[in-house]
């Protein structure tokens, strides 16, 4: 059919990539008359999509975790302050003592210390390590999760791609709604109104009512519209019917694995994660709130290390077990690290200029120890790793194009990530 | 560019209202009828035939104030026979105290939607009854945009500094989305480089972000449980720089300089800078100020604009520029007078016009399907399925913001943020989400308030011994504020026959109207 053809025209000319504000121009040229749908314009590119079945988890610690208390301790320091520094499955690799489930994992983790920003505001760091750009106040760029949601997520599948637990994340932009992430706001019961309230027959019967008095609103001079709601509300019957949905429910697992786990809100969003990633979801992000300790760090550490430090060991062993770590990204960081002076409080303040994260799975070699700081943890001495270093490493993980551009809200396109390199060394 | 020809008269009449205190209609503004007729007669070309009163009703209801006309309201409307009552209706809603606070909503979304800001950077409620304040006073546009970007002082105690703190006080962002929301012109993509589509240079945006190159944002320590307020103040000197993009370790010291050429010294005090930018952005001969605005108006009104977006008023040529010229010219005269501009699209025909069928953009002027906006959601939602804002009994889920701003609380929340969307959107670009069908379909409150069991209209309804005829037309006055055609009628009550039992169809009916599309939209 033309419109269809005219719509394909529209996405070669932008190198691959569905653009939406050329679609929208070709709604404007008149194809909107034929009934083309931006819906359909996404379905018609669904055979040039290769489904490489990766997927990425990323475990935001939100607040900015402290380098020092997690892994780039400096023991016998005066930055260091009383957290001793224990070993590793890695000879030579050291990290602060809390860790003590993930120190034996560390084999098949890469460990990056040298990372490096301007940003030392929580909004605008956050912005800036879930999209790789600093926050402009123009233009919004989208979250890396509807990114790679979008890039690699399957075309036809009756999940979300993209689930966000514990938080909101940050959304898909000029991506389009379809990229959004669903937010599961407490992992130990089923996601906001998924559930029907009423027999799946009943819920049927009110949709096909609802279908049959939209008909006749749609000849109101809404039919756009109304084709649109009942695309949208399909799509959500289907995933309300699903199967797949078991994938949220936590009681399905045994005891066991939910203890190794651990109890706590972010360990069970781990077990969430790992559950959505079999069942075919691509990007899962699990929240830890509290790293952002001004003040009192030692105790507020010990209540936050133990139960990140057990799900993500938990969560890294399992990938493995299940074989899923092969083709799973697994992303543990904050938006920056923590000053290496202790404050008046006994805490510390906030300090882009050194963090370190943590990445395993989907080809990442265990092991590796990417970057150094000085002795006392204040400069970074070795291998500078900016923001955008960053997302293009995540982005040859995940076997996607960092250049990529999308057509974004302001009329020009958009580059995935638009400056920096892999960083090699981790492949 | 086109530049708007200003008249000396109007420039005049500025300098004279900018004395006169309260802003009420100035009398040497022109008629909202009188330029309402004009605006008409610029768009050559054919007018939709009057809109039926029950569409004109709910849709003049949303569009001024953000709630459904409720069932009595509709009946008065339709049985008013007096030519002018669509007149009258228009300047009491103008009045009305849900006019002011639903554009202020409006407003306070635009501004502050993109900011990830948390609460000590944006005390939202401060910032949200300031807005309901400018729009309740009717105070002209050019000086709420004035008291925005020349605020300085504690964002808990002085409302409108919290447009600056919370975009962190940076003078980037601060640029970049005053000449975005106040002058509908992109310039921050020239922040890293010269701008592909525009016509600005990297220089222009850095001169138009050194205005604010002199206000400083300052952490105030926690005083009486207040938290850790944010505050802008003045810094005695420095100068905002650009990096060289030769030697990235050089800065180029920025002199203020606006889009239209004007400037000050480098030496200007932070005062000076900000209130300099003030006139230079409000100023009549600031061929984007007014335009941007009344842009903006337009297509919340009519879903489609004079420009592509609201966004982007700079760089391209408006459709209906003749339109935009009465409008322009004649709102300028009335000194920025919001409720003018208001008063004037809404009386005419092409706002008061409906057209049916799928053509109506493209054939005619006529108002296109708008999507609802979050607070009108939970508006249309309470007056449709009438429960209690505060009805402590219906969980109400709602996803978190991290870090949390204030927002509202309860099922106000929940329907807030579960609908939120930017404003600034072009209404081909707004969706529908997943959680907001799930929302609708499944959550608690709808089953509660849908149910044909305890205090709900439903119940009432059937106690009171009414037909399935009579409660579907109440349900559908309730919901979608007009009478259920034949065809709709026929297929309620074969549906109800169909399922056998009564109390269970009815739901059904109930739930189908709240999640049908039109529930979402104005037209």
């Amino acid at each position: 059919m033309l419109p269809i053809q005219t719509c394909v025209d529209v996405r070669i000319s932008s190198r691959g990539v569905v653009s939406r504000r050329a679609f929208l121009r070709c709604l404007a040229g008149g194809v909107a008359a034929a009934g083309l749908r931006w819906s359909d314009c996404l379905s018609a590119r669904a055979h040039e999509i290769r489904r490489q079945g990766k997927a990425c988890i990323l475990l935001w610690m939100a607040g900015g975790p402290s380098q020092f208390e997690t892994f780039d301790p400096k023991p016998g320091t005066d930055t260091q302050g009383p957290t001793k520094a224990i070993s590793t499955s890695v000879p030579g690799l050291q990290i602060a003592e809390h860790w003590t489930h993930l120190a034996p994992l560390m084999k098949h983790a890469a460990l990056l210390r040298s990372l490096t920003s301007k940003e030392g505001n929580h909004g605008r760091a956050t912005y800036l390590l879930h999209t790789s750009y600093a926050p402009s106040g123009g233009i919004v760029h989208p979250g890396f999760g509807s990114t790679v949601a979008q890039q690699i997520g399957p075309d036809d599948f009756d999940l979300p791609s993209f689930v966000s637990i514990s938080g909101t994340s940050i959304g898909p932009s000029f991506l389009g709604v379809r990229y959004a992430p669903f937010i599961v706001t407490n992992p130990n019961q089923p996601p906001d109104n998924l559930p029907a309230p009423v027999p799946g027959q009943r819920l049927q019967r009110r949709l096909d009512l609802l279908r049959e008095l939209e008909q006749e609103q749609a000849q109101n001079g809404a039919a756009e519209r109304v084709q649109d709601h009942q695309t949208l509300y399909q799509q959500t019957a289907r995933m309300v019917l699903s199967p797949r949905t078991k994938a949220f429910q936590l009681d399905l697992e045994p005891d066991r694995v939910r203890d190794q786990y651990g109890r706590s809100a972010f360990g069970q969003g781990c077990l969430m994660a790992r559950r959505l990633i079999e069942a075919g979801v691509t990007f899962v992000e699990v929240q830890a709130s509290g790293w952002d300790t001004h003040s009192n760090e030692l105790k507020a550490l010990k209540k936050l290390v133990p139960p990140v430090d057990q799900a993500t060991a938990a969560l890294l062993a399992d990938l493995r077990t299940r074989g899923l770590l092969e083709r799973t990204l697994v992303i543990w960081m904050g938006e920056f690290g923590r000053m290496p002076r202790i404050n008046l409080t006994a805490g510390r303040d906030h300090y882009p200029t050194v963090f370190n994260a943590i990445l395993a799975g989907a080809g990442i070699q265990g092991g590796r120890v990417i970057g150094k700081t000085d002795a006392r943890g204040i400069e970074i001495i070795d291998r500078p790793i900016e923001v955008s270093d960053l997302f293009c490493t995540f982005c040859q993980a995940l076997g996607i194009d960092p250049r990529t551009e999308n057509e974004s809200n302001v009329g020009r396109p958009i580059p995935i990530v638009e400056h920096g390199a892999a960083v090699r060394e981790l492949f | 560019m086109d530049l708007p020809r200003q008249s000396a008269l109007s420039v005049l009449l500025l300098g004279l209202l900018s004395l006169a205190a309260p802003p009420i209609l100035h009398a040497a503004a022109p008629a909202p009828q009188e330029t309402a007729a004009r605006v008409d007669a610029a768009f050559h070309r054919a007018l939709p035939p009057r809109a039926k009163d029950e569409i004109f009703l709910r849709r003049v209801f949303l569009d001024l104030t953000g709630k459904l006309p409720g069932p009595d309201e509709i009946q008065r409307g339709i049985a008013d026979r007096t030519p002018d009552k669509r007149t009258r209706l228009i300047a009491k809603l103008l009045h009305s105290d849900a006019y002011a606070v639903n554009w202020a909503r409006y407003w306070r979304d635009v501004v502050t939607y993109h900011t990830p800001a948390s609460g000590n950077y944006l005390r939202w409620e401060l910032f949200d009854r300031w807005w309901v304040e400018q729009f309740r006073r009717n105070r002209p546009w050019n000086e709420i945009v004035t008291a925005l970007v020349t605020a300085s002082g504690i964002n808990d105690e002085i409302a409108p500094v919290n447009y600056l703190t919370a975009l962190y006080g940076n003078p980037i962002e601060i640029a970049a989305t005053t000449s975005r929301v106040f002058l509908g012109v992109q310039i921050q993509c020239a922040q890293c480089h010269d701008a592909k589509t525009e016509p600005w240079k990297r220089e222009q945006f850095h001169q138009l972000a050194a205005f604010f190159g002199r206000a400083k944002l300052i952490q105030h320590k926690d005083v009486d449980g207040r938290g850790t307020p944010y505050a802008i103040e003045s810094r005695s000197d420095g100068q905002y720089c650009m990096t060289d993009k030769k030697a990235p370790d050089h800065l180029i010291p920025m002199q203020p300089r606006f889009l239209t050429g004007e400037s000050v010294s480098l030496d200007a005090s932070d005062v000076e800078r900000r209130q300099a930018l003030a006139r230079f952005l409000t100023s009549p001969q600031n061929p984007w100020f007014a335009r941007s605005y009344i842009n903006r108006i337009w297509t919340a009104l009519f879903g489609w604009g004079f420009y592509p977006t609201v966004n982007d008023v700079g760089s391209s040529k408006p459709r209906y520029p003749e339109v935009l010229d009465v409008l322009e010219k004649d709102w300028i005269a009335s000194g920025y007078d919001m409720r003018w501009l208001f008063r004037t699209i809404t009386l005419t025909r092409a706002y008061q016009g409906h057209l049916e069928g799928p053509k109506a953009e493209a054939e005619t002027v006529a108002v296109c399907p708008v999507r609802l906006r979050p607070e009108q959601v939970f508006e249309a939602l309470q007056k449709a399925l009438g429960f209690d804002e505060n009805d402590k009994t219906i969980p109400a889920p709602a996803p978190s913001s991290s870090p949390a701003v204030q927002r509202h609380h309860g099922l106000r929340n929940m329907i807030y943020q579960t609908f939120k969307v930017d404003p600034s959107l072009p209404q081909a670009e707004m969706q529908g989400t997943i959680p907001q069908a799930l929302l609708l379909m499944n959550s608690a409150l709808v089953k509660a308030t849908t149910s044909a069991k305890g205090k709900t209209v439903l119940a009432d309804l059937l106690a009171k011994g009414k037909s399935d005829e009579e409660i579907v037309a109440t349900l559908y006055e309730r919901v979608l504020a007009r009478q259920p055609s034949t065809k709709e009628k026929s297929i309620c009550l074969r549906y109800i026959q169909k399922v056998g039992n009564r109390a269970e169809a009815l739901e059904d009916v109930l739930w189908g109207l709240v999640n049908s599309t039109e529930f979402l939209h104005k037209k």
